[in-house]
């Protein structure tokens, strides 16, 4: 996101705080090309292969955060749905051999039996006689992408399989180290297939890899039995829904530098709680609910406290921490505060109900720069007052206004991410330093004049220069929201509904605008233009009143009758206009995992 | 034929066939919505052009205004640049000063051809070149730490190998 921002900026900016006192140069000397802005010079960049991209990476730190972010990045991705043991064409082998991360879907294991019955059927068609069955089958026709993978040869950094395990056992298999060059490997376990194994007759299967640095597991099905062996690894992402899991995670605690790990049972929490992580920057801790959410949890034993506080010392570098769940929370809460306040600058926190006293050690985390909370509350007793938190930059505060108040020691905060649960004015009253602040509206009261209030009455904020916008509506008047802003020069629109979208305001309110950025965002017309694409007539009429600020707009922002955006911005309504329209497709599937 | 008059950013006046004008989408756009008909003497500003490149801009579009209207078309991922026609290379054998001037103008104006056709040239000069030709083409300067330099090069590296 910042370095997206920085891109759209005009250069200029930057290269006269370079030069400050540089001699006019020669105009030969001039570099033109870093005057065009940030879509003209994707234009360019668009018509240039990979290999020449990665060129123009090296050239200038503007050009590399263009080419290293969005949409750039996602273009080294080859993304191949394929069935594990069909051929693969021609064209596809020449992506393959160019990309950085190679992403494997195999469609053999999608739940719908009938696609996959006819998927082994296709497969069957394609072996010889004397081909061995199962998904890493040799066929007579051609390559298939497992010959051409485990050559080692080709230059992919990232490979992603999405399959049920018993086809990515089968397919990887032993073959893993042939993929000398690999760093990060994730892994996607889809339910299982037709003609898997089952769980409990399935063979053990040893992963190996000596300079894989990342493992991913996500899970929609249970793993089985395994081990890994991987000395190197330094990133690890599970689920703990069995031994084998807790097994491979309790290996390799002393190598980890990040973890992020989600807890089916209770037992996996305690265990890991017991490993030493002596390398540990970044912890990541769930505890995984099936269906309703626990009841508050009993409080911790001093044996659980003591537990908790030879984890933390445990993990001596500790700094950045997630924490999502009432019994993460309450087990290791405490303990963090009291004996990992030296390291730590990152907090996270999600969905807690904490006891006040508990929460009040909060204001042992001294070096904190960075803390979120997020639909947390405080069970009783009033708010948290004087919090002060010296090194604190960036605050993200959603659904948590129970917690503590904005006073004199939040003054140094540069970023907010907020939701609107109480006057802004107010809340912005000691916080004359913010530079970046997102605001997410509350779904009952989203609308632009309802908001104007809290806007209006905001003191003078010279600093900012990003402002986000979450969950508006507007009915009347879109930009009226807000007095003028000098200092925004970027506006960000998420998850907006616009129903009357004229840029007349924008000069006024915004003069520095440079980028106005529309992410998910609905737009009503009365009537469609026609002949040209609406989100380019929008751009043309911005340029009209705003000539040096450039329109982004991000994948799901569009452009709608103002029929079509009135349904939209009622989910129930909107649900039932799609499945009249296009059938029964639109229904949710929910996650198929079944929990031990 | 009917004209409109075009006003520079230094204030020269150029009386331009409609038909010619309307090929840039702004001042298509722009007629539409102020309403304005043809025949009106009403003139229209364009601050961000001045009187030399937008004269370079219309002598262009003057040759270019039999062209099918380019179809618009997210999707053509055609990564051709050899394509230039004789015409327009040789109508852009111009110093670079001029040539950035006309791609800000052309994506300021909203022309797709003359856009395309100066985004190719450019990219023509990027194709096949280090790094450090490409910053010395277009005097771009390294402002990489020799740390930071280091590092881009490290990501590069599984590339550089082949």
């Amino acid at each position: 996101m910042e370095e997206s921002g920085e891109t759209v900026s005009p250069p200029r900016k930057r290269r006269k705080l370079e030069e400050p006192e540089a001699p006019e140069p020669e105009q030969s000397e001039i570099d033109h090309i870093n005057r065009l802005p940030y879509e003209v010079l994707c234009n360019i960049f668009d018509l240039l292969y990979l290999e020449e991209q990665l060129d123009c990476a090296l050239v200038c730190r503007r050009w590399h955060a263009i080419l290293r972010a969005e949409p750039y990045i996602d273009r080294m991705r080859y993304n191949f749905s394929h069935c594990f043991g069909l051929t693969i064409q021609a064209d596809h082998q020449q992506y393959m051999a160019e990309c950085l991360h190679c992403v494997f879907h195999d469609c053999g294991s999608y739940p719908d039996t009938g696609a996959q019955a006819n998927m082994l059927e296709m497969v069957r068609k394609a072996m010889r006689p004397d081909d061995e069955a199962g998904p890493s089958a040799r066929t007579a026709r051609g390559p298939t992408p497992e010959d051409l993978l485990f050559t080692g040869e080709l230059p992919f950094k990232t490979l992603e399989i999405k399959a049920s395990y018993d086809r990515i056992r089968r397919f990887l298999g032993d073959r893993l180290p042939t993929l000398h060059k690999l760093t990060e490997l994730r892994l996607t376990v889809l339910p299982m297939g037709l003609e898997d194994i089952p769980a409990k007759e399935a063979p053990l299967w040893t992963l190996v890899h000596d300079t894989l640095r990342s493992l991913t597991w996500t899970l929609f099905d249970n793993t089985y039995a395994y081990v890994i062996k991987m000395p190197a690894l330094e990133r690890y992402k599970l689920d703990i829904a069995n031994d084998y899991d807790l097994g491979s995670l309790m290996a390799h605690s002393r190598q980890l530098v990040e973890l992020c790990v989600w807890f089916h049972f209770d037992r996996a929490m305690e265990q890991t709680l017991t490993c030493p992580f002596p390398r540990l920057r970044k912890l990541i801790m769930n505890r995984f609910h099936q269906g309703d959410r626990d009841s508050s949890p009993e409080p911790n034993t001093r044996v659980d406290d003591l537990s908790a506080e030879r984890f933390v010392r445990g993990a001596p570098v500790l700094e950045d921490l997630v924490i999502i769940s009432d019994k993460v929370a309450h087990r290791i809460f405490r303990a963090v505060c009291l004996f990992g306040a030296g390291t730590l600058t990152r907090l996270t926190v999600h969905d807690v109900i904490f006891p006040r006293a508990m929460f009040l050690l909060l204001l042992e985390l001294r070096n904190l720069e960075f803390l979120s909370l997020n639909n947390c509350i405080l069970d009783e007793g009033s708010r948290l007052r004087g919090v002060d938190l010296p090194r604190l930059k960036h605050l993200e505060f959603i659904h948590s206004g129970t917690c503590f108040r904005f006073d004199a020691g939040f003054a140094n905060l540069r970023r907010l991410f907020y939701s609107m649960d109480s006057q802004l004015s107010r809340l912005c009253r000691n916080l004359l330093l913010l530079e970046d602040l997102e605001i997410l509206m509350r779904t009952r009261s989203p609308i632009a004049e309802e908001i104007r209030e809290h806007f209006q009455s905001l003191p003078t904020l010279a600093n900012l220069h990003t402002l986000r916008l979450c969950g508006m509506r507007t009915y009347t008047r879109p930009w009226a929201f807000c007095k003028p802003m000098p200092n925004v020069r970027r506006l960000v629109l998420r998850k907006c509904y616009l129903l009357r979208c004229n840029f007349k305001l924008l000069p006024k309110l915004f003069p520095m605008l440079r980028v106005l950025e529309l992410d998910g965002t609905t737009i009503a017309y009365r009537r469609l233009p026609e002949g040209v694409k609406p989100m380019v007539h929008l751009q043309r009429r911005l340029k009209q009143f705003l000539p040096g600020c450039c329109m982004v707009v991000k994948p799901s922002s569009r452009a709608e009758p103002v029929e079509t955006v009135l349904l939209m911005q009622n989910k129930r309504k909107w649900r039932e206009h799609l499945t009249e329209t296009y059938g029964a497709k639109f229904e949710v599937r929910e996650a198929p995992f079944k929990s031990k | 034929m009917p004209t409109i008059r075009l006003q520079s950013s230094d204030g020269e006046i150029f009386d331009t066939d409609v038909q010619i004008a309307k090929c840039s989408g702004t001042i298509k756009t722009m007629l539409e919505d102020l309403g304005m008909d043809e025949g009106d003497d009403e003139v229209v500003p364009l601050p961000n052009v001045n009187s030399a490149i937008l004269r370079k801009v219309l002598q262009w579009a003057t040759f270019h205004k039999d062209d099918p209207i380019p179809v618009e078309d997210d999707d053509s991922k055609e990564k051709r640049t050899d394509d230039i026609s004789s015409w327009d290379a040789d109508f852009l054998k111009v110093d670079q000063g001029t040539l950035f001037e006309l791609i800000l103008a052309a994506n300021y104006l909203d022309i797709k051809g003359l856009l395309d056709v100066t985004c190719k040239t450019v990219a023509n000069m990027i194709k096949g070149k280090t790094p450090e030709e490409i910053r010395k083409t277009f005097n771009i300067k390294n402002d990489f730490t020799p740390a930071e330099e280091e590092q881009v090069r490290k990501e590069n590296e599984w590339c550089e190998e082949k």
